[in-house]
């Protein structure tokens, strides 16, 4: 197993590379930095000084070598428009993404399973047809629409929950949050006043955000345990008298979750893109808001940061599940 | 696929509610887009001030917006822009993606593994967010994403087509048109690629749907099409500056996107059931 591990591990490099290598080509052959930073109001001479500077008439393979370089020693660059480390950026708004992503994942997988389950136990009846029906048209909306609805409902009419933002900002002046994880913070601390209010301004962010992959994971739920209840050893389990709980969730449930668990880590990079979708609805300070912000400013360097480090983590979190595969079948065996 | 197993999917397809209510319901948007002209009452981009932000009545059923430009002509226009862009997007994807996959899977080697490794470093980038780079880096513009979501979609269907390639090679009537002497060329063309046709049909369906979706999000976050076109992306985002007081300006942009892609992913669904071996049988 732990040379399994060591071996995925290694064979991550040439993938991140090829990730770094991909980003590097598309930001430097498609654009001009110069004419980027400077615009329309840069002299052509400013413009081929600032070239100058920045190396950009060096060998391509050297402007490559530099960048990988920096990056490996945590360097990023500097932002454009905020002029700070991109690095200190998109690590400082980072948390945020991942606590909004991990609240939407865990709506997702337990959403997800628990619908797929009921629409499998209740095949062919009006709950399967509900659910699939309400599942196909959720993986059918565009997020920011829901967002938006939402928003109008929930927020505006009933004012059930905060419209957006990520705490009351009168209670952001009581405390110091060291990082961007908020909500760990505010639990591991006792903060429960703060603790209750950003659980109240996450859930409408990540119930919109968990829309689509929850109705994904509910269909291939479904499918795996529709697949999974035909096979000879449920029928086995049932000609033993075992009750029909038994039989679901301690023989059909485990193999069918192979999949559903592929399909759930999978989930996390549509989660991570839905992210700057479902952000710049809710203004939720991430990753989201900040691509939004360097679009917006047109600022190369940042959104450079956050394509590297947002598919270095999508290629982290599917090695994770890859790893987990052995935990769930023990027939699967690493060598 | 052979015309008398094109029937018999016809014949599954037909049977398939879902696939049924998704074909009638893209049939209905096809005829709004090529009728647009005639159907929508008003000019999409001709404003009245004097009846901004009307909520709908009877001279406007959808309302109007913030510079008086009917709602519903609007999105009758959007009909044409959503399919199309769906369409080109996925064409962008398919020539790339099956061209790239045909060869990596019917030449191997090295030729192969590069092909594949690159496209499972796109892969490894979250889909939207690649499209934002994209079209970043050439400049925001309803053309500008149209090639971002098709140049996305260009790994799964070098994938797909790698796949299918692999196994249809082996086969006999590949080794007979070898035997009399076809070139590679021809034999991809002429006799590899039809047969890989069903679960590429099955894709670009699904594809389309997730082409008009993403395109939408691009439009959205102002990345895709330019004022005034009235494309349902940026028409949502417009109208979400108005979700308090004028809130049918996002909920019929938002059902119309959605309809667009249930019907495409009705059918889609359809498709695969009907084409699927093991439920054939």
């Amino acid at each position: 197993m732990l040379r399994y591990t060591l071996q995925r591990l290694l064979s991550l490099i040439p993938t991140i590379i090829g990730i770094t290598l991909v980003v590097f080509l598309l930001f430097r052959l498609v654009a001009d930095p110069a004419e980027a930073i400077l615009g329309l109001h840069g002299t052509e001479a400013a413009k081929e000084a600032l070239r100058r500077s920045l190396g950009l008439y060096d060998p391509l393979y050297i402007q490559y070598w530099r960048f990988l370089n920096s990056l490996l020693h945590g360097d990023l660059g500097m932002s454009w428009y905020l002029k700070r480390p991109v690095a200190e950026l998109v690590l400082g708004h980072f948390p945020h993404t991942i606590e909004l992503t991990f609240a939407a994942m865990i709506i997702t997988a337990i959403g997800g399973i628990a619908t797929g389950i009921i629409s499998a136990i209740r095949h062919q009846t009006w709950i399967d047809y509900a659910s699939m029906m309400v599942s196909l048209i959720a993986v059918s909306m565009p997020i920011f629409w829901l967002g938006l609805v939402v928003i109008g409902i929930f927020g505006v009419q009933l004012h059930w929950f905060p419209l957006n933002g990520r705490m009351t900002p009168t209670l952001l002046a009581d405390v110091h949050f060291p990082t961007g994880f908020y909500i760990f913070y505010s639990l591991f601390t006792g903060k429960w006043k703060i603790l209750w209010d950003l659980l109240d301004h996450l859930v409408l962010p990540s119930v919109v955000l968990a829309s689509a992959t929850t109705a994904l994971v509910a269909r291939i739920t479904r499918s795996t345990m529709l697949d999974v209840v035909r096979l000879d050893y449920v029928r086995t389990a049932r000609a033993k008298g075992l009750a029909e709980k038994t039989v679901v969730f301690k023989h059909a449930l485990k193999n069918a979750m192979i999949p559903v668990i592929t399909v759930l880590g999978l989930q996390f990079g549509a989660l991570l893109g839905g992210a700057v979708l479902t952000e710049s609805i809710f203004s939720w300070p991430g990753m989201g808001s900040l691509t939004l912000q360097a679009i917006g400013n047109n600022d190369l360097p940042l959104i450079q940061g956050i394509v590297v480090l947002s598919a270095t983590v999508f290629v982290l979190v599917n090695l994770a599940v890859d790893m987990s595969y052995g935990l769930l079948d023990p027939r699967i065996r690493y060598s | 696929m052979q015309t008398a197993e094109w029937k018999v999917t016809l014949r599954r397809l037909m049977k398939h509610k879902a696939a049924v209510w998704g074909a009638g319901l893209l049939f209905v948007l096809i005829l709004i887009a090529v009728f647009a002209k005639f159907i929508a009452p008003y000019p999409p981009n001709v404003g009245d001030f004097l009846v901004t932000l009307q909520p709908p009545n009877a001279a406007h059923w959808l309302g109007t917006d913030e510079q008086g430009r009917d709602l519903l002509s609007r999105l009758i226009f959007g009909t044409q822009l959503s399919l199309v862009v769906g369409l080109i997007s996925v064409a962008v994807g398919l020539v790339f993606g099956v061209t790239l996959g045909a060869l990596a899977g019917y030449i191997g080697g090295w030729v192969d593994t590069v092909i594949m490794r690159v496209m499972d470093i796109l892969l490894a980038f979250p889909a939207i967010l690649l499209a934002v780079a994209i079209v970043f880096m050439l400049g925001p513009g309803l053309e500008k994403a149209v090639i971002a979501v098709g140049i996305v979609s260009v790994p799964s269907y070098a994938r797909i087509t790698r796949g299918s390639v692999l196994s249809v090679k082996e086969m006999d009537f590949v080794e007979a048109a070898r035997a009399t002497g076809a070139g590679r060329n021809r034999i991809l063309l002429k006799h590899v690629l039809p047969n890989i046709f069903a679960p590429l049909l099955v894709r670009s369906t699904l594809g389309t749907s997730e082409a008009i979706l993403e395109t939408a999000a691009l439009g959205f976050l102002g990345l895709g099409a330019r004022l005034p076109t009235p494309e349902w992306g940026l028409m949502l985002s417009r109208g979400s500056a108005h979700i308090s007081d004028a809130p049918y300006l996002v909920y019929f942009p938002g059902i119309a996107i959605t309809l667009a892609v249930l019907a495409m992913n009705l059918l889609g669904d359809g498709l695969r059931d009907a084409l699927d071996p093991r439920l054939r049988q």
